[in-house]
Parts: C-alpha cells; structure tokens; sequence
C-alpha cells in the first residue's frame, strides 16, 4: 500500500494488533478491501510476535493471500520454509470425504495448537475463510455449533481465531447466529465488543434461545444505564460548571456564545438560551467588547491570555474580574474558538483597598492626635508662663490655692513680705496658717471656711509674724476662681503689706493735711466723698489717672461734683456696674454696711483695664466714704489666663476623647472633666461621682480588673495603672476606653489622690476589628488559591495510597480464591490497606483544615512538627519539581502561641516561593534548605533558595502587596504572611544570601515568654 | 495463569523487579505479584535497582516514571546504555502523553496508569516476561554459535569466511595462495567444529552472528 494509510485504518491496525491469545473474533466484511485491510495486519503481527501463523482458504486461492503479505514487505517464503506461515484449505482440515464435525476441527486444532508450541512458537493464530458451509456440504449446517465449541476452546488455549464472514453471501440469520458466538467483532473498519455474544456455555446449553434473550435483554439494560450515568455525568459536569464561581463561556471563532454557564445568565438576567448564538459584543456591551478585542484576537490566533479588568455587568456594575481565554483547538490545530473564565476579584480588590484604607485612616488619626495634643500642650505651657511672667512682677504677695487645698502658686514678693520663700508655702499648705498670730487666728480660720464654702470673694485683715520676728499687718483679699461653667478651681488671693499704713493710721488719725499726705502718697486713686455725696478731696493718683484718660466727665469727678450723682445718672443709663456702685456707696454712707468692694472694667478702646473700688466709711462725726480705686488689671489677666488655660485643656481633651479625672482618696470625691462625662455619656453635674459609682458605669466583667489595677496601684508609690475596660452608656452602647491613672502619696506613704485620664478608644479599636477581620479573609483566599495551584500534587498524594489500596485488595482476593487461602498474607494485607487509608485520609484533613475559615485560634504548637506537616503536602510537588529539600531542625525548641493553620500558611508560602525561584534553575544548585532556631527569646525560621539574583528594588517592595516577580502571581503571598507574623508578635525580613538566592526569616516569641528585657 | 500448577520450583519462576519510591505502592505491588505465583523484588529507587539487580532468569521491571534522584525515563536510558534488556511496565500517577511516548519510543512495553488494574497488570508482565523469555532464547543460542566458532582456528576461521560467499575450494585456495587439497581439509574440520553438515546451515549459522564473508575483517575475540 502506498503512502500512510488512513487514520481509520491506522486505528484497526491498533485494534488488531492489541488481539492476543484466547480472542476469538467474527469479521464480517461486504469488500474484499476491506477484507485485506485487516488480513493483513492480523497475520503480519502474529508472524512478529513469533507465533504460528495458519490461514484456511476457501474460496481464494492461497497465493492470493500470500501475495497480499508479500506486497506489504513480509518474507513469505522465509516463513513458509521455517513453517511459521501455513495455508491450508478448507476441505483439507477435516478431509473431504467425511462430513464436517465440529469436534473433529476442534481437536485438530488442538493439535496444532500443541504442534506450534512444541516448535517453540508462542501461539497459533487461526483465520480462515467460512464460505464452504454456504455450499451445504455433509455437517456444514453445524457451522455455528462449531463455532461455539471454537470459542469455548480458545478461551483457555494458547490460540486466537479470526473467522472470516462475507456479508454478500451469508444470509442475515446466520450471520447473527455466528455474531452471537463471537466476544469480539470487527464490522467493516471498527472493533467491538461484542453486544450479542452470547458465553459457549450458554449457547451449547440446552436453552440456548431462552440465553440468547436473556443476555439481550441484559444488554438493552446494561445500554439503559450506561445511557444514563453518561446522561447524569454530563449534567453533573454541567452542575460543577454552573457552580463554580466564575463565568465559563465557549465562544466560536465568529465570536458567537455557543455555551455559557447559569452565572451569565444570573449576572445578565438573560436566560443562556437566548445568549448563546449571540455575538459576544451584543451581550457584554459596546465598550466590554472594545476592551476585551485585543485579547480575543489573540487567542484566536491560538494564545493563551490572561488579564484583569473592570467589566460592566448588568445585575451587578462594575466589577474586578481575572479573565483567561483559551483557545478552542480542533484536532487538525486549527482554532475552533476559545473558552473564557472570569472570575470576580472585586472582593479581594477591595479587600486588599480597605486593608490599606483601615491602615492610612488609622495612622493618619494617631498623627492628628498626636500633632493636637502637641499643639495644646505647646499653649499651654505659652499660657502658664504668662501667667507666672504677670505674677510675678506684682508687688503684692499673689497666690493661687486649689480646691483641694494646695497651693499652686505663690509670687516671689511673698518673701519681702513673710521673709520666706514661694516653695516653703508650695512645700508645707500649713505655714500660711501657721506664721498668723495666735488671736488673729480665729478670725482667719472662719474667714477660710467660709470662702472655701461659700465660694465669694472676701477681705481681711491680720497679721503674721515675718522669719526675724516682726510683726507684719496683712490686707489680704480673695476671689474664687471659677471656669465657664461655674467649676470652681479655687481661691486667688492677694496679700498685702499694709504695716506701714496701718502705723500711718494710727499716727495720723485725726490730722486732715496727714490724711491729705497719705491719701498722696497712695498708688490707689482716692477720693474722699461727704454724706451727700460730694467729693471733698482727691489725692494725686486720682487726678493724674483722670488727666491721662481725658476723661469726658474729667470735671465731674473733681472735688465739688457729687460722686453719687455720677453713678446715678450712669445707672438710669442702663450702667450695671454703676447701679451695684451707686447701691454700695449709698450703703455704706447710710450706715447700713461695714464696707463696699466691687471690681468693675474701666477699659478705654486702647487699653483694657479692671479696677476694684473699696468703700470705706470715715469714722468722723460728719460720716462720708473714702473711695478707692484700685488698678487690678494685672490680676485680672492673670486670672483671664488661667481661665483661657482651663479652656484650651477641656478643648483639647474633647478634640482628643480624653478626659481628666481626679479622685480624693480620703473623701471620696471623684473630679471629672466634661470629656470623661461625655464619653460616659452622662450630663455633667448630672451625676455625682464617686469612685464606687464609676466602677458601676463600667461593664460588669471588667469591673474586677479595673478594681485590681487600682488597688495595686494605692498599694505601690511606684506603679502607674494602664489599663483597658468597657463602658455602657444609660442609652446602652458600649465604648472601649483606655485609663491612664497615677497616686500621689503623702509622706508617711498613705495615698491622697489618685489623677488620671480616661481616652475613648472604641472608633480604634473597631477600625483594628476590622482591619483584622480582612486579613483573615485575604490569608484565607489566599490559602485557597494555593491549594488550587497545588491540586494536582495533591491528587497525586491521595491517588498514590488509593492505588495500592486497590493492589492490597486485589492480592487479598487472589490469596482467598486458591484452595489453601494464604491468610498470612491476606492480613498483611488488610493491615496496610487501614494504613493506606490513613495516609489519604490525612491528606485529605490537611488539606480540609487549610480550606477552612474560621476565626484564629491561639493554641500552644511545635514548630518543627508543624513544618513536618507541611513537608508531606509538598514533598510531591518537590518530585515533580525535581528539587531537593532539606530540613535542619533545632531539638528542644519551646513552643509558640498562635494559630496553626495561618502560620502554617506563612511556611507553606516561603517554601513555594522559595521552589519556585529555583524553577529555572540549574540542575547542578536543585537545594531548598528549612532551619528552625532559638534566638534569645525567640524562634527564628529561615527558609533558604538558590534562585536568581533579586534587584535592590524587587527587595525593597518585597512585602508589599501586588509585588510579584511571577507571571501569573497575585503578589499577596508575602504581604499576607508579613500581616501574620506581625499579627503573632514576630518580624519577618528577607535578606540576599552571599553566594545565590535568597533567605526569608521570621521570628515568633516563644511560649511561655522568657522575656530577659522585663 | 502461571501459579496454575503450583510447583514452580524458585529458579523458574519469573522476577519482577518493583522498582517505586513509595513504600505503599512496593509493598503492595508486591504482594500483588506473589498472590498471582509470581516472585518480586523491591528496590526503592533507580540507583539501588541499578546496583542491586542481578538478572537470571525470565523477568520485567515494574517501574515508576515520577521518582526522586533518576526518573523512571532516566533509567529506561541508563538500562539501554548498560545493556540490561528486561521489558519495561511503567506505571505512572495520571496520564502523562509525553512522557508515555517517549517511554514506548524508547522500547517500553507497556505504560500502565494507576490506581492498577490487576488483570491488566499481570497480562503485561506475563507478556513482558514471554518475551524476556524468548530474548533470552535467543542469546543463548547465540553465544553457542560465537562458542563454536571461538574453536576454530584463524586459518579455519579465514576460510569460513569464503566459503559461506559460495566459492568453491579451487577459488579460495587460489585467493589464499594454497593447494585445493588444503583448503578442502580446513572445510571439513569447520563444519566438524561447527556441528553442520551441508554448507546452507553453516550460512545460516555465520548470520546469526553477522558473519557474511571476507570483508567482515579477521574473528573478533
């Protein structure tokens, strides 16, 4: 034959060459094409595997059949002279003169058969020509009974017969007569298995009908399930492809959907019918179609392509998807069309996106936090030295005590005036008290309750005994200091020196010029006003303050006007401050109040300025009031500051969530800023604070710790309390807060009061919730899409026990059939059949526990037997590979705190990278190395390549998400198994190896913590 | 079924040599083999078959592609180079064209996927063990051709090699420049030594061993 034959002719010479001893085949041809195309093959082939080759010629001649081998190259008469080839006729092999027996055949060909093997041949291999049964000779009517007892002798003989059937000259009948008798059939150019062979045993039986029905009827089943599980295969097949989650099309090369999977009909809301057939342009869209045209050219052109797009999909708007197309190839190569994947990546976008977004707004609050807190703290400290600078510089002895009665401020004049120093009185609360004499006492001790109680202004004089024992006259007066809110901060007051008016006074008493001299020498401005009224007299200060404002009412407030008549008319005016003036002068004029004081603004547009005018009566017999003006505007904005600072401090604390607090140990009182209230959400004033009702505010599981944090720190001057806890709101929402919390002690060491803050840090904490809630969806996708890089390494590690399952079970089977079962070996055999079994069950838990999603669970784990784990999942990859992993152990490493399955993920992810740096490599460097080790107080685990050398900027972003130096990678691996470790108190850094390659360490604390920095 | 009779003595009964890294697959493999009367040997990878194996009666290799170290095609090579001819079963864990072909192409018998099926299995190894069996056959047979023909001397063996091209004595005593008679002699003792008698068995026999005449050069020893 010249040339190639064709492909189905090439596929029956595979057929028939696949023919082995024991085949008993019925080939049934209409050509005599058709004939030689299978003669042939069948007899070249038993001449090449050394067996006996016996043709039987009917109606052809024998050198038809010889020609037919010896145009296809076979060295006929080699073979002939050898006696593998023989031809023999039909009639000549059971003798022309008796009638044909079907017994007779058969045992002669048992001779040949034996005769054949005694010549060292393998087989016999038996075709023959079946026509002379056509020409009704004496037993040819038993043609089909001998073919039954033929293939009952094949079956165990070491023969094979092809018998050869005309279909142009049997008669249907028969022809399926000898089909039934035939387990396999060739029909024209194709081999089957025979449907409608009927077993010897059966057709030789004595119902060979009732067989031959039965084994059709079996048949038509056996077809009716076949049918049927093909039928379900293919819709299960359909269910998987629907179900996945991802959008599967196959397009022809037209650009027409020929199938799509129900996602497309659920994102479209088109049922598929009416998408396949459709033009891809028409479904996905004017402008999907434009953004997708390059990639379909390609693959038509026969590339595989891989992108990622936004894609608009009706039902669902724009999406992320990872699109593959691949092409459609027919068997000659050419390209059908192409099948398309997409699946969705916008979850896993954007969960990567809100990731970094927790991660920016959580950092860029703690930089706004901390730049506020800073600016506050910068004003603050701005205001208190103004205050001091302004204090300082007065003349009279300035102090500020605090409501808890301690001093916080005393100027620097107090030593001219008690000859002791600021700090003796910050020092010791008590020596103010103490330097009064013993009968002025009294007076002051009431005076102190009251204006600590009542919180007023107040004045008084005393006297106290200086350090060298002279006596000093104080005029002392004081005003509570209160914030917007009406807080009181305490008391300022301001001592003055007044020995040497007070001995004026006395000297002086009655004279009116010495009284004029004083009044003169006064800084105060005074006026001396009469019964009615009327200014008498005015010392210099009071003229010269007149003179340097020009006042308009500068000749209204001369000697001769009526001072009381100012302050009335400025009162009908609406004057408030002259109304309270007018009132206090006429009182004390009248007799009806010891004195008058009043502090009023006096302010010009240029300068501001605060007086405090003192009425006092003149004890004369013609009565009058001295009035003097004090100028307290020094003092004033002294106080005005404070005020300011006690206002930036609640601002800040509200900008900040913090708040302040306070607590008298002795008494009980709890102190709080507006802030702490705010975040308790109570109103301020609303709610009176004790230690024990603010245990109550707090959830009740925290309440223990939060009352041992404290105690503890009562108990040690030295210990400072930190500490997190929960509160609920009347409304009964929770909050997180941080308390901050420090005692201060007296010196016999009994705790006095406990300052702290409190700062709400619920918004945080919730953003680090979330912030780790995403990375354990992202490590848990991550981990998924590994294994299904990993699948088919993981097939083969389950296929591998699976297989010899099935060898254990087939021996134990073999060794129960013989006569003397070997039970030995049969349990043997069962027993590694339970082993194996372990082994692909344990693949498949491996591999369940890394596919599941659950919250990470801490639990005390071994490092090493944890990389083991590992080791078994990728030791097929590592044979596939072709690469060689070594494993260096540290012995008596302590455990780790931390979730087995992610760290295990960190591992798995440093060994895959590190196998496939090396992919390319060469074979001679194939070596990836694991060490474990302790390092102080952890354990430090390296995984180590000999891949290609990395780029200072490849490693610079290493960790970074979305950098990846692998085609197909999605660059989240590292950046995954950074947030991990980190997650687990461990570093993770890679560093160049001297040679080749690279080393990704990280470390993870040992549990329990042997920390030697505490 | 070769375990039919049952009393194989152990010399006769064919190896099969199981060579796969997978302890499971051996093990079991080779029960496998023991349960159908056959005698297996196990080695767990490709250099300890290599430095193990001792061949002397009828036998196959039963081998894994995927192996760590030399691959199963890798030593299907080293085998050909060191002329170690027992039939190759490769079993493999799921279906490798390329590698298949390149197996057959290189001789391989028979590339079997697992899980096995048994039948299949044991029909393969009792066609590759036929065919080791007829191999080894045939090697015997001829090194007791290359026997024979070692006890002929140079001269006998010079003559030999005319005499299969069909000359006649008188021809090859004129080409080797000596007497009819001579030459007649040296024939005789050749078909003596050789154990032939007409000069048709003795070409038959010269190329069993490629021996067609002269040009073939002097004996190789």
């Amino acid at each position: 034959m010249a040339g190639n034959p064709p492909p189905d002719s090439q596929e029956l010479e595979q057929a028939l060459n696949g023919l082995k001893p024991g085949d008993h085949v019925c080939c049934i041809y209409a050509t005599d094409e058709e004939r030689r195309a299978l003669l042939t093959p069948f007899m070249t082939r038993g001449l090449d595997l050394g067996e006996k080759v016996i043709y039987i010629v009917d109606v052809r001649k024998a050198e038809d059949v010889l020609g037919y081998l010896h145009e296809t190259g076979v060295e006929v008469d080699r073979y002939l002279k050898t006696g593998q080839l023989k031809v023999r006729a039909a009639a000549e092999s059971w003798g022309r003169e008796t009638a044909f027996d079907p017994d007779g055949m058969i045992s002669l060909l048992e001779q040949e058969t034996e005769r054949a093997l005694a010549e060292s041949f393998s087989a016999l291999r038996v075709t023959g020509e079946l026509t002379w049964a056509l020409r009704e000779l004496p037993g040819s009517n038993r043609l089909i009974e001998y073919e039954a007892k033929l293939d009952e002798f094949v079956s165990h003989k070491k023969c094979l017969s092809l018998c050869q059937y005309d279909s142009r000259r049997f008669a249907p009948g028969l022809l399926l007569d000898a089909l039934a008798t035939h387990p396999t059939a060739i029909i024209g150019k194709q081999l089957f298995e025979n449907f409608y062979y009927v077993q010897p045993k059966h057709f030789l039986g004595p119902d060979p009908e009732a067989a031959r029905l039965d084994n059709w009827l079996r048949n038509l089943e056996g077809r009716k399930r076949a049918e049927q599980a093909l039928q379900k295969g293919e819709e299960q097949f359909r269910l998987i492809i629907d179900n996945l989650p991802a959008f599967v099309a196959q397009v022809d090369s037209a650009g027409n959907f020929r199938y799509v999977n129900i996602n497309y009909e659920i994102a479209w809301g088109i049922p598929r019918e009416q998408i396949i057939g459709k033009h891809v342009e028409e479904v996905w869209g004017r402008d999907g179609y434009t953004a997708g045209r390059e990639h379909i050219e390609a693959v038509l052109s026969g590339k595989r392509v891989a992108y990622e797009t936004v894609f608009r999909v009706p039902l669902a708007g724009e999406r992320w998807m990872a699109v593959a197309y691949v092409p459609d190839v027919d068997s000659e190569g050419k390209v059908k069309g192409f099948f398309a994947f997409s699946h969705d990546i916008t979850e896993c976008k954007r969960a990567v996106e809100e990731v970094k977004k927790a991660r920016d707004e959580l950092e860029f609050r703690v930089q706004e936090r901390t730049e506020e807190l800073s600016k506050v703290n910068a004003q603050l400290r701005l205001g208190q030295t103004k205050y001091r600078t302004v204090a300082d510089f007065t003349a009279d002895w300035e102090y500020w005590e605090g409501p808890d009665a301690v001093f916080y401020y005393h100027s620097p004049s107090c030593e001219q005036i008690s000859g002791r120093k600021p700090w003796d009185f910050l020092n010791s609360p008590s020596l103010l008290h103490d330097i009064i004499l013993a009968e002025d006492r009294p007076v002051w001790d009431e005076h102190y309750r009251e204006s600590h109680r009542e919180k007023r202004p107040g004045q008084l004089q005393f006297r106290i005994r200086r350090s060298d024992g002279q006596i000093v006259w104080i005029e002392h007066l004081c005003r509570p200091v209160l914030d917007e809110q009406g807080e009181f901060l305490g008391i300022r007051a301001s001592n003055r020196d007044i020995s040497e008016r007070k001995q004026a006074q006395h000297d002086l008493e009655s004279s009116e010029a010495f009284l004029k001299t004083v009044l003169a020498s006064m800084r105060d401005h005074v006026a001396v006003v009469n019964r009615e009224g009327k200014i008498l007299t005015v010392n210099e200060a009071w003229l010269q303050f007149a003179r340097d404002n020009d006042l308009k009412c500068f000749d209204r407030v001369l000697p001769g006007a009526n001072y009381l008549e100012i302050c009335k008319l400025a009162a009908d005016q609406g004057g408030h401050e002259a109304t309270m003036a007018w009132e206090g002068i006429r009182a004390v004029l009248d007799g009806c109040q010891p004195q008058f004081r009043m502090e009023c603004e006096c302010s010009s547009p240029d300068v501001k300025r605060w007086f405090s005018m003192s009425v006092v009566p003149l004890l004369r017999p013609e009565g009058g009031v001295l009035i003097a003006h004090h100028d307290i505007t020094r003092r004033r904005a002294a106080e005005e500051h404070a005020r300011k600072r006690e206002q930036s401090l609640a601002e800040a604390q509200q900008i900040a969530h913090l708040g302040s607090w306070q607590w008298n140990v002795e008494t009980d009182e709890l102190a709080w800023s507006d802030e702490v209230y705010r975040i308790f959400g109570l109103q301020p004033r609303q709610f009176e604070a004790t230690y024990e009702a603010f245990l109550q505010l707090m959830h009740a599981d925290d309440r223990q710790a939060v009352r041992q944090a404290v105690d503890a720190c009562l108990a040690d001057p030295g210990q400072t309390c930190s500490i997190e806890h929960r509160v609920v709101r009347p409304d009964g929402s929770e909050r997180v807060v941080h308390e901050r919390g420090s005692v201060t002690f007296d010196a016999t060491g009994r705790p006095l009061r406990m300052i702290g803050t409190v700062q709400d840090i619920t918004d945080r904490k919730q953003a680090e919730a979330e912030s780790r809630r995403l990375r354990n969806d992202l490590a848990h996708i991550s981990r998924v899409t590994t294994l299904g890089e990993m699948a088919a390494a993981i097939a083969h590690e389950i296929n591998q026990p699976l297989a010899a399952i099935l060898n254990n079970a087939q021996a134990a089977q073999r060794f129960l059939a013989g006569d003397e079962p070997n039970l030995k070996e049969v349990r043997e055999a069962l027993g590694d059949i339970v082993e194996d079994d372990r082994r692909a069950g344990d693949v498949i838990r491996r591999v369940r526990a890394v596919l599941r999603k659950e919250e990470p669970n801490r639990e005390p784990l071994d490092v090493n037997a944890m990389i083991d784990e590992i080791l078994l999942l990728i030791r097929s990859e590592l044979v596939t590979r072709d690469l060689e992993l070594a494993f260096h152990s540290s012995d008596n490493l302590p455990a780790v705190l931390g979730d087995r399955v992610q760290l295990q993920q960190v591992a798995l992810n440093l060994v895959r990278n590190a196998l496939e740096a090396m992919a390319d490599g060469p074979r001679s460097i194939r070596g990836v190395s694991i060490c474990t080790r302790r390092d102080g107080p952890n354990i430090v685990v390296s995984v180590c390549d000999a891949g290609p050398p990395i780029s200072d900027e490849a490693l610079a972003v290493l960790f970074e998400p979305f950098s990846t130096t692998k085609p197909d990678g999605l660059g989240m691996g590292l950046s995954i198994s950074r947030s991990i470790v980190e997650a687990h108190g461990g570093r993770i850094w890679a560093e160049r190896n001297t040679d080749r390659g690279l080393t990704v360490h990280f470390t993870l604390p040992c549990f329990p913590r042997t920390d030697t920095t505490a | 079924m070769l375990s039919e009779n049952g009393h194989h003595s152990l010399a006769n009964t064919p190896t099969v040599f199981v060579v796969d890294d997978d302890p499971a697959i051996r093990r079991s493999l080779a029960r496998l083999l023991r349960s159908s009367g056959l005698q297996a040997q196990e080695f767990s990878s490709a250099q300890e078959f290599l430095s193990g194996v001792t061949v002397s009666g009828p036998s196959c290799v039963v081998l894994d592609l995927r192996m760590p170290g030399l691959t199963g095609l890798e030593l299907q090579a080293e085998m050909e180079r060191r002329n170690l001819n027992v039939p190759i079963i490769f079993l493999t864990g799921h279906t490798d064209v390329p590698s298949c072909a390149q197996a057959m192409k290189a001789g391989a018998l028979e590339f079997l996927e697992k899980p096995l099926d048994d039948e299949h299995l044991l029909e393969a190894i009792k066609r590759a063990i036929t065919q080791h069996r007829l191999e080894q056959a045939r090697q015997a047979e001829l090194e007791s051709v290359r026997a024979r023909l070692r006890t002929l001397t140079p001269r006998e063996y010079e003559v030999l090699t005319h005499v299969i091209t069909g000359m006649l004595n008188k021809q090859i005593a004129a080409r080797l420049g000596t007497t009819e008679k001579t030459i007649k002699v040296h024939r005789a003792r050749v078909m003596c030594k050789l154990q032939v008698e007409s000069v048709a068995e003795l070409v038959r026999l010269a190329e069993k061993v490629g021996l067609r005449g002269p040009q073939d050069g002097p004996r190789p020893d």
